[in-house]
């Protein structure tokens, strides 16, 4: 196929809109919105996550599913202190926990893995740290410290109740 | 790390508050701050073993050199604090554990909470940057 003198694409004799223009065989196609959402697969530890992406996609969801990715592909003793493999529960939870609480302009969180088995999902700006930690058991803790030396901390099951004080914390670091 | 039967080893006054230690910290443990320009370690970085023994360090004053941690382990980057922040500042015993390829290896024993992951965090500065 080449581009020809006057823009259009030419393959053999025909132009491509003429190809396209050609009768063919009658197909039925699944019928695809561009805003339809994108489907996508997360290898996990033990086994596979089917994902549905709404667009337009969040700056962040890439570099996190990427991170997720890597991270549920190592090995015992990762750390060289035996960590444990990643737990796929902490990986489904930590996306359950950041499509609850991330805005499409949420900076993207630093994500290290845990020694348990576990994650870690943090923001800092400056004296300020959010850590939210993702156990194996799927129990959620809290951190935060700001500037003026205050600590505030919470450990819970998983859950929509938490949603709110996260995100009022995350502003309070990213905000 | 003492289990929940066991007395917590005494703290080792051998290893004095003036002493550095050593953490061999993995690559995934550490992040690039562009504001500070500088490499960052996470408080995930300092939490004891999975199979209850305590967090593992080297004792600097008595290291034969830094490679001692870094042997095998390609990329790493090497974490250094205050022997005085871990035993004052964070309430840990720090107790001696040889091994037979590393002399001056030691523990830090005592509850990791987030306050003092985050105390040894702040206290640490990066001796050898990972790669």
């Amino acid at each position: 196929m080449s581009l020809t003198a006057d823009g259009m694409l030419r393959d053999g004799s025909h132009t491509l809109a003429e190809t396209l223009l050609q009768p063919g065989p009658m197909v039925s196609r699944e019928r695809v919105l561009l805003t339809d959402p994108i489907r996508a697969t997360l290898a996990l530890p033990d086994g596979w996550l089917e994902l549905s992406i709404r667009r337009p996609e969040v700056a962040w969801i890439y570099p996190v599913l990427a991170r997720l990715q890597h991270l549920g592909s190592l090995q015992a003793n990762w750390d060289s202190h035996g960590g444990r493999r990643i737990s796929g529960d902490a990986i489904v939870t930590s996306l359950h926990v950041l499509g609850a609480v991330m805005e499409d302009q949420t900076p993207s969180p630093w994500i290290v893995p845990r020694s348990d088995g576990g994650l870690q999902l943090e923001w800092h700006e400056g004296a300020r740290d959010l850590e939210l930690l993702i156990r194996p058991d799927n129990r959620v803790a809290l951190y935060f410290s700001d500037d003026s030396g205050a600590e505030e901390q919470s450990e819970s099951a998983v859950g929509p109740s938490q949603t709110p004080m996260i995100r009022d914390f995350l502003s309070r670091v990213t905000g | 790390m003492a289990g929940p039967n066991e007395q917590e080893p005494d703290d080792d006054g051998s290893i004095t508050d003036e002493m550095t230690l050593w953490r061999r910290i993995s690559p995934l443990w550490w992040t690039f701050d562009a504001k500070l320009g500088t490499h960052r370690v996470t408080s995930a970085a300092f939490e004891d073993h999975p199979d209850g023994s305590s967090m593992s360090v080297t004792i600097a004053e008595e290291a034969v050199g830094v490679d001692v941690l870094l042997d095998g382990h390609e990329g790493y980057g090497v974490a250094s604090f205050p022997a005085r922040v871990a035993r004052h500042d964070c309430g840990q015993h720090l107790v001696r554990r040889p091994l037979p390829k590393n002399p001056a290896h030691a523990e830090v024993v005592g509850r990791k909470t987030d306050a003092v992951k985050k105390k040894l965090r702040l206290a640490s500065t990066v001796l050898v940057q990972p790669s």
